[in-house]
């Protein structure tokens, strides 16, 4: 089960409203390398670990991800407070605008809605922390981009957190990654799929 | 920034030292220097979580202290600008 807390894991304060800026924000919420399908991938991906160390560590990772994913929507809403209909036509907000209004929504900035088919739930721990080590390192490229894209430091500071999760997660990961690999065959780690094969510590 | 967000912003930094040393410690289940960060970066996040609980509120559900109306709802939620 999970509680709430009643505070954001890194402050998200936003001076000046900008639905372009929402735009661009957006894809961490609903896009393909977003928050909420690292998430949805962790917190699906932990049943079949065979290692209890890399199993706690997709609960607590998969657990930060919805921190980050209420900081994105955080970001969004008030980038679009108390704008006018005109802000929202000049600024390109429009076609978001005419499907959600200013409410809160997953999608990517280029468009289309999250989807579950943006990560995979292999029920192989090799395939599965590989995914996620990319999956950091996605993300972290999104990051890098919308760096390129916003000036705002209000917006900037909190990306940059994320940003550093990011990479943060990628060396757990890896080191996850080991933990699973030293306890199977050293000659060869592909011999068989502990999550299925047996082998389970 | 009013005393209260500057309390607020002690407890986010504290969080975060905590949340950084579980994972820190999934990986590195038995390094001593870690589990004595860990201790020590919890106490002092449920000291400040105590303390700004007692000053200005709950920041969970099982911390609502109300005598009259249900104070859990009334305060800005995180993501709003007052909060």
């Amino acid at each position: 089960m999970w509680t709430y807390d009643r505070r954001l894991q890194y402050p998200v304060k936003i001076a000046c409203p900008n639905a372009e800026t929402a735009k661009i924000i957006i894809s961490q919420y609903g896009g393909p390398d977003g928050e909420l399908g690292a998430s949805m991938r962790y917190l699906s991906q932990r049943y079949a670990m065979p290692v209890r160390e890399a199993a706690g560590l997709l609960t607590d990772i998969g657990t930060e991800e919805l921190a980050h994913f209420e900081m994105i929507a955080a970001m969004v809403h008030q980038l679009t407070r108390n704008l006018t209909v005109e802000q929202i036509k000049e600024q390109g907000f429009a076609p978001y605008f005419v499907d959600h209004t200013l409410g809160i929504y997953p999608v990517a900035a280029s468009g289309p809605a999250w989807t579950a088919n943006y990560f995979q739930s292999k029920g192989d721990p090799i395939t599965d922390l590989s995914e996620d080590m990319a999956a950091e390192q996605k993300a972290r490229t999104t990051y890098d981009n919308i760096l390129r894209l916003v000036d705002d430091p209000d917006v900037r500071e909190p990306i940059m957190f994320l940003r550093e999760r990011e990479i943060v997660h990628f060396q757990r990961f890896g080191e996850a990654m080991r933990m699973v690999t030293d306890k199977l065959d050293s000659k060869n780690v592909y011999a068989f799929n502990p999550a299925f094969d047996g082998g389970k510590k | 920034m009013s005393e209260r967000q500057r309390l607020l912003h002690k407890v986010c930094v504290a969080g975060f030292a905590v949340d950084e040393a579980v994972l820190f410690l999934d990986t590195h289940p038995c390094d001593k220097e870690a589990l004595t960060y860990y201790e020590k970066a919890r106490d002092e996040k449920n000291q400040l979580v105590q303390q700004y609980v007692e000053q200005y509120g709950p920041l969970s559900a099982d911390e609502v202290f109300s005598e009259e109306c249900w104070a859990w709802t009334s305060a800005p939620w995180p993501w709003e600008w007052e909060a």
